[in-house]
């Protein structure tokens, strides 16, 4: 990771805080891009030597979450924004996904089958839901590691 | 914090760590956001070049030792803004790309480099941008004519 420790300052896993997350990306919430945070998580794999299958997890995972803020989020007729924060610390990844929406609310309308939220409950290590300081909605994640980091 | 992103553009924002992280994934952000504006296979390997060298130089000119970088993409452009950087930051950068036998990166591959300031004139910014001709071929054309 850092080879000057300055983005190591990370206090991440189950709710705590990320000072200086090692990635942060923010994209227009619109389809398309879900794939560019997919890919970009790609790259951070790359980087981490994880295996294809620990990879295949998280990548699926924050597909569901993006995707949730894609077609949920917002109204249909406003644009808004998504934000991805990762951060490594020591064998576990914690992942950010957040948004400016109307928060995480039943919706009888809704177009999917509902299996996004329980599908990555299901493939990360924890799972929460909230709100940041800023009132904006936030799905935590985190992730373990520690398969790949030992075949690496 | 992340760069101010338009919800309705076609930008991104990206902040990552200095290190081996830094390039993979500013490389597949670029490169992605690039090959979806239907840019040609030469402009497109200019762009993930650029985006290497900014992996690799950026983080030393940052005030917080990370990369921080704004992409835009526009039909025909490419737009990259480094930054924030260091008093100096920008000429530093460039210079920085500057690779023997081959000549600057930077400054062989766009179209435009410029450094700039904020408003406050507290940090500087490298806005570099690569121009291309949009790809006439794409799938939906190729999917066209096979139809036809």
């Amino acid at each position: 990771m850092a080879s000057d420790g300055s983005a190591r300052t990370v206090e991440s896993v189950s709710g705590e805080v990320n000072a200086t997350p090692d990635l942060e990306l923010k994209l227009p919430a619109r389809a398309e891009n879900v794939a560019v945070v997919r890919h970009a998580f790609g790259g951070f794999a790359e980087a981490l030597s994880v295996d294809e299958q620990t990879l295949a997890d998280i990548k699926l995972a924050i597909t569901e979450a993006c995707t949730n803020v894609v077609i949920h989020a917002y109204e249909d007729d406003v644009d808004g924004c998504l934000e991805v924060d990762a951060s490594i610390k020591g064998r576990s990844l914690a992942v950010v996904i957040r948004d400016e929406g109307r928060g995480i609310v039943p919706r009888p309308d809704s177009p999917g089958l509902g299996l996004g939220l329980p599908l990555i409950a299901t493939l990360a290590e924890s799972l929460e839901l909230g709100k940041d300081d800023d009132d904006r909605t936030e799905v935590r994640m985190t992730f373990s590691l520690d398969e790949s980091l030992e075949a690496a | 914090m992340t760069a101010d992103v338009e919800p309705g553009s076609n930008t991104a924002s990206v902040i990552v760590a200095s290190g081996p992280l830094a390039a993979p994934v500013l490389g597949r952000v670029v490169g992605m956001l690039t090959a979806r504006a239907d840019c040609p296979i030469d402009r497109l390997d200019d762009a993930l070049l650029v985006a290497d060298a900014i992996a690799a130089r950026a983080a030393s000119f940052s005030p917080d030792g990370r990369v921080h970088v704004r992409v835009n993409v526009e039909l025909g452009s490419l737009e990259l803004l480094v930054g924030p950087l260091q008093p100096d930051g920008a000429d530093d950068l460039i210079a920085s790309a500057a690779l023997p036998g081959i000549g600057n990166v930077l400054e062989r591959v766009s179209d435009e480099l410029e450094p700039e300031r904020d408003l406050d004139d507290r940090h500087e910014y490298l806005r570099i941008r690569l121009g291309f001709d949009v790809q006439r071929a794409t799938m939906i054309d190729r999917m066209g004519s096979d139809a036809s």
